[in-house]
């Protein structure tokens, strides 16, 4: 069962590209972490944060939005 | 022009329309179900009505032929002058209760001058019975004790005649003559027309024989006269009367249920009939088989007015029941146009929830399908975009590139099988078609 702080990252992920893709977008960046959903944590989100954001952009159109969740992502790495 | 999808219906509301109009026979049956049981009820109704215009119709059959008999003999040369004022009161009381039920069923059962001219009984009509009558009561009025001249019994058998057809008139309109239920039919049969001909026969007979013994010589052409009243009295009302009361009384477990009441009372009331009937058929069979008359008048008057009495009580003890057969038959049909709504209201429930049903199943892939789709061509132009971008850099950005790559190949994978649902969608999950192209996605 994924950790509730990857649930936290997918659900802000989704809440920008859609719940269709917002699972997939941060389920495949997890190889460049070598960490498990179930043990995902902020140091794991620090360490992905660049490619999520990367990947999520490529849904957004709106290239202050894709700035925003950067933002927002980076706040809960920390 | 937007694209051209602003005047576009969505799927879903299209099969409901597809359902909507597969549903409509559904309600059109409905309702040719509900009118045809409606037409039953209605046909019973009228059958019900045509009995209580028949009820004062009969009374004065009844009370006419009395006050007539009774004109020209009293019992034992007695007065009967009280009873012939208790008669008048009691007819003219009975046209009353017959004005009032013209009041209520006249238009119905056609007693309007269209109705009646059309089958030719403009004189059937309560107004003209009530004139007729108040004539001969003041014909009667002027008779000396047993001295009716012939004048005053050709009105009697003129009012009589109008009741008669009155009685026809109401059998006709009030679809009684078409009754649609065996028990009931042939029941109707004898209330609507063998015990009203066998009253007016008893007072006919009754007549003609207290005129011949009072002779003290009955002729030839009288005996024959007598003896084939004798067989009519037998044959054409007795035994039919018998036969159809046996086939109402055997059929009547066939239609809506065995009626208690009727196998109960109208036996014993037959009974009593067909006694007196046989007893006053003997006696005018003794009659017509002697020139001279064994038979007192008083007797044979009496033995006549006792079976036509009996007649009456038969009469008066069927229709009753008759109108307890034809509520039943309207509590059946009424039963069957609840169960129609019933049965309709949940075919077209089941033909709601089976479209609703089979829209959702079409519906909801194609929205994921749309899902997909949309952030697809975002997904494609902002990949295009990036790649771009990279390649004016001149700089290798290979993490990027993964990204790029892994999504468009995750979208891919999600097209493929979204297309393979939406193939489902189109042939069903064991159709056969060509997906090669699907393969190569």
């Amino acid at each position: 069962m994924a950790s509730a702080y990857y649930a936290k990252v997918v659900n802000l992920v989704s809440s920008y590209v859609g719940a269709e893709k917002g699972p997939g977008i941060v389920e495949r960046q997890l190889k460049y972490c070598t960490a498990s959903a179930d043990a995902f944590g902020a140091a794991d989100l620090a360490k992905i944060v660049n490619y999520v954001a990367a990947a999520s952009a490529l849904y957004l159109p709106d290239k202050a939005k894709a700035a925003e969740m950067k933002e927002r992502i980076k706040a809960m790495a920390g | 022009m937007k694209g051209g999808t602003e005047h576009i219906m969505g799927i879903g509301r299209k099969i409901f329309l597809v359902a909507a109009v597969f549903a409509l026979p559904i309600g059109v049956l409905a309702y040719l179900v509900v009118s045809n049981i409606n037409e039953f009820i209605n046909f019973a109704q009228y059958e019900l009505m045509g009995e209580a215009y028949q009820r004062p119709l009969e009374s004065l059959l009844r009370d006419i032929q009395n006050h007539q008999l009774l004109l020209h003999r009293c019992p034992d040369n007695g007065d009967c002058s009280a009873q012939l004022a208790s008669l008048k009161g009691a007819i003219s009381k009975e046209l009353q209760t017959l004005q009032d039920v013209n009041t209520l069923y006249g238009v119905k059962l056609q007693f309007t001058a269209d109705g009646l001219a059309k089958r030719k009984r403009q004189t059937a009509t309560a107004e003209n019975l009530q004139n007729n009558w108040r004539e001969l009561d003041a014909m009667t009025s002027k008779v000396e004790k047993g001295k009716a001249p012939p004048a005053v019994d050709e009105k009697y058998d003129a009012v009589i005649d109008i009741v008669k057809t009155m009685t026809t008139h109401m059998g006709d309109t009030s679809f009684l003559i078409l009754d649609p239920d065996l028990d009931t039919y042939y029941f109707m049969c004898d209330t609507l027309v063998n015990l009203p001909l066998n009253q007016d026969r008893l007072a006919r007979v009754t007549a003609f024989g207290r005129d011949a013994i009072a002779q003290g010589k009955i002729t030839e052409k009288e005996r024959t006269a007598l003896a084939v009243y004798a067989a009519l009295m037998q044959q054409s009302d007795l035994d039919v009367i018998n036969s159809n009361l046996q086939t109402a009384l055997n059929e009547d477990q066939n239609f809506y249920g065995i009626s208690p009441s009727l196998q109960k009372n109208l036996p014993p009331a037959f009974k009593e009939y067909a006694d007196a009937q046989t007893k006053f058929i003997e006696m005018t069979n003794q009659l017509a088989a002697s020139k001279t008359p064994s038979i007192s008048v008083d007797d044979y008057v009496a033995a006549g007015v006792k079976a036509r009495n009996a007649n009456f009580h038969l009469w008066d003890v069927g229709i009753p029941e008759e109108d307890i057969m034809l509520n039943a038959r309207i509590n059946s049909y009424a039963h069957r146009r609840v169960m129609a709504f019933v049965f309709s209201g949940l075919a077209l429930l089941v033909a709601c929830l089976l479209a609703y049903g089979t829209m959702l199943s079409i519906t909801k892939p194609l929205h994921k399908l749309a899902r997909t789709l949309v952030p697809g061509a975002t997904l494609l132009s902002g990949s295009v975009e990036q790649l771009g971008e990279i390649s004016s850099k001149g700089v290798q950005d290979e993490a990027a590139t993964h990204v790029i790559c892994d999504e468009l190949t995750a979208h891919a994978e999600d097209m493929r099988k979204t297309a393979g649902q939406l193939q489902s969608i189109v042939f069903g999950s064991g159709g056969a078609s060509d997906d090669s192209h699907l393969r190569r996605i």
